[in-house]
């Protein structure tokens, strides 16, 4: 990075974390640390939302997907603006009513207390590891492309966040996402321009597109209607509906977000706004990374876009070996530039075909280059015995090498100039911390109101109850820097992680859908259908090839059929007992 | 199974009335849910048709 662009990051850090202590000042009670004092306006909550689920990964990542594989991803956005206006018609309202400060606080009004303790539990415990991960993603990547180190990457972006959230709370939260969001928003329309501009001549806009159409890279719509193949229209309605619903509707991360609005009608346009926004965002983040894998067409690639990845195999391969990848992967490069050119000129079926099969090319030219570092390099540290086993029932294979999430930094750093590749680490930065530090603050939430002030210490005063909420805090922050510092190391553990999540997301959602769609539901219903939803999850993830997406609707549906079957059963049961 | 006294006794509660609050642009909060997806459909077509185009 040039010293403009040092210059630039340095700027945002300082301004965000001043900002940040400006914006929180004033806290005097739980309320205000929490809720903001509940008198946020729509368009600040709103941007909060947008902020806290756009996290670094899913900005960098998302574009090196398009760059693989096209846009096909938009699909799952599909269910966001539906399940907006399922969430604005059904919990939204019952949150507000009853003035709760978690989700999950709503269910013991609702059912009973062991309800509240194990959905609370369950948050606490996939989202305070996932949230080490959030850290750590966006951490590796900036670190192997600036050469930074890596520890001190997850320190700076964790422990700036910390520091603003602990001392302000919510607000410092939702005001720094609003100026992140800005920031966020200015780098996307920054990035699509880049791109856009350095497309070389004579290849013109519509000729990029004609191009990424030709890879089927513009194909959004695949009606298949087979439940293994990811992102199809109707996993993206249906199931990404589901995945909304319990994201924005049971994760206390974006719940705590929207119980900040002044009023009913604020929280529910903040969620509206999302639902207005989302899918254009995303297509414009998606629209990027096709250009630059257009752009790339014309600027030759490294050979593998990890550079510390690239950097071992020119170390350790044998170098006639090496010579020969390379000269495939260039030749394979040279050939489908000049395939792409004569395309973009003729429009021609036949010559359409030809640079499809120069694209087949490049793809097995990278692939044989992956190959020879996987031969070449030391084998990793195979995973612990716990470790092993958890992978093996819960049915997941150790990662394969996946460089996907290095190729817009790659791109930002080599070809955008002075100045603005620093502000696009700022906005990844920006992405990164929005995110986590809406994660800091519910992890805070739901360990302080759903544990501490009911278990620990129920009456303490205001002055208390605000120290012990910063320390926790600071806790789960410095908690999220531990798992990121030592994720490295944890490997597969990582997946574990992962996957644990998704098993319960769908069932959350099950339990709210009893406590808000039904009256009868009872709490044994909710208590034992939750669990009933979890293990219908783990067998469905193990015994079949169904796409994860998916699994928020068996959870659901089947948490939702337990608990009315066993509501239904207890007059029975208490007639026998 | 062990049933406790309090399971299905308690109602779920109802929802709030909608504020009083206007609703910018749309007037009322069925016409804003109308053209949220309204929006979503308008989005999908024009997403189909840009994948579609002959370019």
């Amino acid at each position: 990075m040039s010293t403009l662009d040092w210059a630039v990051l340095i700027v945002y850090l300082v301004g965000i974390i001043a900002f940040g202590l400006w914006a929180g000042r004033g806290n005097v009670k739980i309320d205000d640390f929490f809720l903001a004092g509940r008198q946020m306006r729509w368009w600040a909550v709103g941007l909060s939302v947008m902020a806290t689920q756009i996290s670094a990964i899913t900005f960098i990542g998302t574009t090196g997907q398009a760059y693989n594989d096209g846009m096909r991803f938009l699909v799952v956005y599909f269910g966001l603006p539906i399940a907006m206006v399922i969430l604005c018609l059904t919990l939204v309202p019952f949150f507000y009513r009853a003035g709760v400060f978690t989700a999950y606080e709503y269910l013991e009004k609702r059912f009973d207390g062991r309800t509240r303790t194990l959905t609370s539990l369950l948050f606490l415990c996939s989202r305070g590891l996932s949230v080490g991960v959030t850290l750590y993603a966006p951490s590796l990547v900036l670190s192997v492309i600036l050469g930074w180190s890596e520890p001190a990457t997850i320190l700076l972006m964790g422990g700036s966040t910390i520091v603003y959230v602990m001392y302000g709370g919510n607000k410092s939260v939702i005001w720094t996402d609003v100026a992140q969001m800005a920031i966020i928003w200015f780098g996307i329309f920054l990035c699509f321009g880049v791109a856009l501009a350095q497309i070389p001549d004579p290849i013109r806009f519509p000729d990029a597109l004609a191009l990424a159409q030709v890879t089927g890279r513009l194909r959004v719509m695949d009606t298949s209607p087979s439940l293994t193949t990811p992102y199809t229209l109707w996993s993206g309605v249906i199931a990404g509906t589901f995945l909304m619903l319990s994201y924005f509707g049971c994760d206390q991360s974006q719940v705590q977000r929207y119980l900040s609005g002044s009023s009913l009608a604020q929280s529910r346009l903040s969620l509206l706004f999302n639902a207005f926004l989302k899918v254009p965002m995303q297509f414009l983040i998606l629209l990027t990374g096709v250009l630059v894998f257009v752009f790339y067409h014309f600027h030759t690639p490294p050979l593998l876009w990890n550079r510390v990845e690239l950097a071992k195999l020119e170390r350790l391969a044998p170098p006639a070996a090496l010579a020969e990848v390379r000269a495939r992967f260039e030749a394979a490069q040279e050939g489908r530039r000049v395939a792409a050119q004569t395309y973009a000129r003729t429009r021609a079926e036949a010559d359409a075909e030809s640079y499809r099969q120069a694209n087949v090319s490049v793809d097995q030219a990278r692939r044989q280059a992956i190959k020879l570092l996987e031969e070449t390099r030391p084998p990793e540290a195979a995973p612990s015995r716990l470790v092993a086993w958890l992978m093996r029932v819960l049915g997941i294979k150790a990662p394969a090498y996946s460089d996907t999430n290095y190729i817009f930094p790659t791109y930002i750093l080599t070809y955008l100039p002075r100045g603005l590749a620093g502000l696009v680490i700022a906005v990844i930065f920006a992405a990164a911390m929005s995110t986590l530090s809406g994660e800091f603050n519910s992890l805070a939430t739901a360990t302080m109101v759903d544990f501490y002030k009911r278990f620990v210490r129920v009456g303490g005063t205001d002055a208390h109850d605000l120290f012990v909420s910063r320390v926790l805090t600071a806790f789960w922050g410095a908690f999220a820097c531990l798992i990121a510092l030592q994720a490295g190391r944890l490997g597969s553990a990582i997946e574990v992680v992962n996957r644990f999540g998704s098993y319960f997301y769908g069932s959350i959602l099950g339990v709210f859908g009893l406590a808000v769609l039904t009256r009868r539901a009872s709490a044994t219903g909710a208590f034992w259908g939750l669990l009933a939803g979890m293990a219908t999850v783990w067998l469905v993830a193990t015994f079949t090839s169904v796409h994860f997406l998916w699994y928020n609707v068996v959870g659901a549906v089947t948490v939702f059929a337990v608990g009315m079957i066993l509501t239904s059963l207890r007059p029975r049961a208490r007639e026998g007992a | 199974m062990a049933v406790g006294p309090e399971e299905d006794t308690m109602p779920a509660p109802s929802p709030a009335p909608d504020d009083a609050e206007n609703v910018p642009i749309f007037g009322t909060w069925p016409r804003i849910y109308a053209a949220v997806i309204l929006c979503e459909l308008v989005s999908m077509a024009l997403i189909a048709l840009f994948s579609a185009w002959k370019y």
